[in-house]
């Protein structure tokens, strides 16, 4: 039965995931050569010290909201359409436990998002480690790491916003998931989010309620 | 469903705590202004402390008397401070207290040093650049590799991303001929290859000895400080100074300032004739010259500045300066009893930092409650409560929840 | 007989407005209940205080004798719902759906689905999305009846469904629910084909239940009389339903028999009474007026 709600989930995402899949493929690609070019043009030695010294990103500048990016449009994917027409009542009114198809379908987005952030993050790190040595790749995650946090946690509050029933509360919502989305966004240098991570999963981990409590208005009929 | 409740607190708690930070900081920016402080330095023309304020034209300078001094008077009391405006002017004398100066002499014996709790609170990659302190040809030189030190020494090439083994060991050699212990506590150095000289890197080791490490014709030169033994060493800042005098400024976990002094190839600690400061917290500011060095120590209650004979660095003077405030200290005391932030002057690394103002904004939480329970019409002891705690982020909190406004 | 459906109490408002107040009903096993009234008396909004997707006010509805806050699985797969609009997910095809489905009831019949949809001009890899109304509702049919539920909750089934298909629809639904025994609780603001189908019918006014009969006992004793008056207006009559004046001619509706209604339009000196047997459609407009 579980097997029949991820079929569901895939049937509604497999062209996002697919879309995801290849901008993460294109973003790294860009990555790989630019990193090629900037070795090529400026030299290791002056890359290498641009990064000790002056903290210049590996990364191009704009790759820390395309995981925010993947969870928004991964939870919109999966809950809009259940939302159209209220098709919700439908899923819920399958043979299981309603905690449980929810958090099944939570669990199917945060599987995909983790795969496609996990691979990305394996691919970069292969790739990097001729160019890089660890210290320098492993300042790299520590930095990547609260973006990566966003996107799990945009996911659950884009389900949290989308499942909530009243457009009102949406809205606040909503507003009170952007102002919680800066706290992944600071812009501070490499590695300043190293202690600051630990709260970071707490919330991911806290907002993994937050559909529920909507899916809870839902079934109460809140207007 | 299960846990409903549980979860709206948690909402509510989030929203509280990112109001917390939000609000406050909005708060800020409609009220925070710098510290407005004077530019303090010792006058070696009045053997006393001067203000100096950049923005008045006519009288720049006033002694802590009340005397005001004009442009032209300022400079010949500040020699020191103003020797290039008088070379200009042809006005430098050729003797300062006896002693006769040029102006390489003036400008070797300069030294600027600020410290910041920040520099030292800072994340690190654990790859260093090591110079070649003797370079062939005249200025230094952007080496081909990088080393790591944390639990053993090796350098890595950078074209081709391997360790250069035969280097690596070279200095490994060294570093356990001369005693030296890993994991490395930290490596402090100054790899900019702008400057005039390089005097590598200062690492404490694991038995919290001082040891100095540099590359001399690519061989490595590395002696134990000995400083551990009369100083209990919090952190080391390394600055190239002209004179080479000193190597760099050292700080005891007490908050003392020392500079290890070059002596015939021993490193001496000289203490600074200042008090502790908290290295944590405070900043510390050097402007010496030939004769005098004004400290200055920087702390939330304002600054103080102590003048030091820069060969002894015994204190001649001392000033204090209290703090003004702005408007946000009054009214971040009315309006928050505690906030929230992320991110600190003080540090480099963000995380969630508490900071207290007092009781007094407990009266506006106070106030709050008592709007808060009007407006709503259920779980108002809760709310009282909720509000009287958290002030506006819990009001807000509160207000963004559904159900809890009057129907 | 078993108690399938229980209403008990049921008080709601949206916001101010009364939607009802202490709503009482039940359904017994083997029926097919109507529930009819007409647009915004609140079918719907029963519909989900049932299923547990709208906390009433006060009071409790029970499936299978469970509180429809916690309805357990077991229960569920015992109930077919089909949502007012023919509501399915639509970003699967004929294929995709049917397998989606089937995996959570042990007696799926694929046959049955199957079945019903070869009737209709659709390939099986067609997407509901690009489907008209009257399909959709024939493939959201098809799946309650391959789940084979005990109970189907069909709200407003024949909303948006041309006459064949509305038809057809009844066929099926009535064939089905006879044959083997089964409960069927709808809602429906068209009467048309309905008193060919429902054994009890819900007539929802306003803020109540204006009648709660047999379909057969509507039919057999509700009529229409005509009639003649010299009176300017006829005073509300208990048991006389709707009575009006219609150009020259009074007409109202009522379950008593004729000498009865005569007797008690006397006063008002009423004459050339008819009475004429009328359709559930017309029943449905003579208790709750046309307007």
């Amino acid at each position: 039965m579980y097997k029949a709600l991820f079929y569901k989930e895939w049937t509604k995402t497999k062209r996002i995931t697919s879309l995801l899949a290849f901008v993460f493929l294109a973003s790294l690609i860009y990555t790989f050569i630019n990193t090629g070019q900037l070795f090529r043009v400026s030299g290791a030695v002056e890359v290498w010290s641009a990064v000790l010294l002056k903290d210049m990103p590996l990364l191009p500048n704009w790759i820390d909201k395309l995981p925010l990016l993947a969870g928004l449009l991964l939870g919109f994917s999966q809950f809009v359409p259940e939302m159209t027409d209220k098709r919700l009542k439908l899923t819920l009114h399958l043979p299981l436990p309603e905690t449980r198809i929810v958090a099944t379908m939570l669990v199917y987005g945060l599987l995909v998002l983790f795969s496609l952030l996990f691979f990305s993050s394996l691919i970069l790190v292969v790739y990097l480690s001729s160019y890089y040595p660890q210290e320098i790749i492993a300042m790299m995650l520590w930095s990547a790491a609260p973006w990566f946090l966003a996107g799990l946690t945009g996911y659950l509050f884009a389900a949290w916003i989308c499942i909530e029933p009243v457009w009102k509360q949406r809205v606040f919502n909503a507003l009170i998931g952007v102002t919680a989305m800066l706290l992944f966004f600071f812009s501070a240098r490499s590695g300043a989010y190293v202690f600051f991570l630990p709260w970071l999963v707490l919330l991911v981990f806290i907002s993994f309620g937050f559909p529920f409590y909507s899916a809870s208005r839902f079934k109460d009929g809140a207007q | 469903m299960k846990y409903k409740n549980i979860i709206s607190l948690f909402i509510l708690l989030l929203i509280t705590v990112v109001g917390l930070w939000g609000i406050p900081v909005l708060v800020k920016k409609a009220t925070y202004s710098p510290d407005d402080y004077p530019f303090v330095y010792f006058s070696s023309g009045l053997k006393k402390i001067a203000l100096i304020d950049y923005k008045n034209k006519e009288f720049p300078m006033s002694d802590i008397d009340g005397n005001k001094y004009n442009t032209a008077a300022f400079d010949t009391l500040m020699p020191f401070l103003n020797f290039r405006q008088l070379m200009s002017d042809g006005r430098l004398p050729e003797k300062i207290e006896g002693i006769e100066i040029t102006p390489q002499l003036l400008r070797s014996k300069s030294v600027v040093y600020k410290y910041m709790p920040k520099y030292v609170d800072v994340p690190v990659t654990g790859l260093y650049i090591l110079f070649e302190s003797m370079p062939k040809r005249v200025g230094l030189k952007m080496p081909d590799d990088v080393f790591r030190m944390k639990d053993k020494i090796e350098f890595i090439d950078a074209k081709t991303n391997q360790v250069n083994q035969e280097k690596s060991d070279r200095f490994a050699k060294e570093l356990q001929k001369r005693g030296y212990t890993f994991p490395t506590q930290w490596a402090i150095g100054n790899p900019n290859p702008r400057k005039p000289y390089d005097e590598g890197y200062f690492c404490l080791d694991a038995k919290g000895e001082l040891f100095h490490i540099k590359m001399v014709n690519g061989r490595p030169f590395i002696r134990n400080t000995e400083a551990s033994k009369t100083v209990d060493i919090a952190s080391f800042a390394i600055q190239e100074v002209s004179d080479k005098r000193y190597y760099g400024y050292l700080f005891s976990k007490q908050g003392e300032t020392y500079i290890l002094e070059s002596t015939d190839g021993k490193y001496t600690p000289v203490k600074l004739d200042i008090p502790a400061f908290d290295l944590k917290k405070d900043q510390l500011m050097i402007m010496g010259n030939l004769l005098y060095w004004t400290v200055q120590i920087a702390k939330e209650e304002g600054r103080d500045y102590y003048i030091l004979n820069s060969d002894d660095l015994k204190s001649i003077d001392h000033h204090h300066i209290d703090r003004t405030g702005s408007k946000w200290d009054t009214v971040s005391k009315w309006l928050f009893p505690y906030f929230l932030t992320f991110d600190s002057p003080d540090s480099e690394f963000l995380y969630p930092r508490i900071h207290f103002t007092g009781f007094y904004g407990f009266a506006a939480h106070a106030l709050l409650a008592a709007i808060g329970v009007a407006l709503f019409n259920r779980r108002r002891l809760f709310s009282a409560v909720f509000i009287l705690i958290f002030g506006v982020a819990g009001l807000i909190g509160l207000l963004l929840q559904p159900n809890y406004r009057k129907q | 007989m078993d108690t399938i459906i229980e209403c008990d109490n049921i008080t709601h408002y949206y916001g101010k407005r009364l939607i009802y107040q202490n709503l009482n009903f039940e359904v017994k096993k083997g029926k097919i209940l109507g529930l009819l009234g007409k647009n915004g008396t609140g079918k719907t909004t029963i519909i989900n205080i049932l299923n547990g997707y709208l906390k009433p006010r006060s009071g409790v509805c029970r499936l299978f004798g469970e509180d429809m806050e916690h309805i357990s699985p077991a229960t569920k797969a015992r109930v077919g719902l089909l949502l007012e609009g023919h509501i399915q997910h639509t970003y699967f095809n004929v294929e995709q759906i049917e397998h989606f489905y089937s995996q959570f009831f042990p007696n799926w019949k694929r046959d049955a689905y199957y079945e019903l949809l070869k009737k209709l001009q659709v390939t099986r890899t067609q997407k509901l999305s690009t489907m008209s109304c009257g399909q959709r509702s024939q493939v959201a049919l098809g799946l309650l009846f391959a789940q084979d539920p005990e109970l189907l909750i069909l709200d407003d089934f024949s909303m948006g469904l041309d006459p064949g298909y509305r038809r057809l629809f009844v066929e099926f639904l009535k064939e089905y629910a006879t044959a083997e025994g089964k409960t069927v609780f709808l809602t429906s603001h068209i009467i048309q084909d309905m008193e060919m189908l429902i054994d009890d019918c819900i007539i929802l006014d306003y803020g109540r239940i204006l009648l709660h009969l047999p379909t057969k006992e509507i039919m057999e004793n509700f009529r229409r009389f005509r009639f003649s008056a010299e009176a300017n207006e006829i005073s509300s009559q208990s048991d006389l339903w709707n009575t009006q004046k219609i150009g020259s001619e009074w007409e109202t509706y009522s379950f008593l028999p004729t000498a009865e209604v005569e007797q008690r339009l006397a006063a008002f000196g009423a004459n050339k009474l008819t009475e004429e047997r009328i359709s559930l459609e017309d029943a449905f407009i003579g208790l709750t007026g046309k307007y």
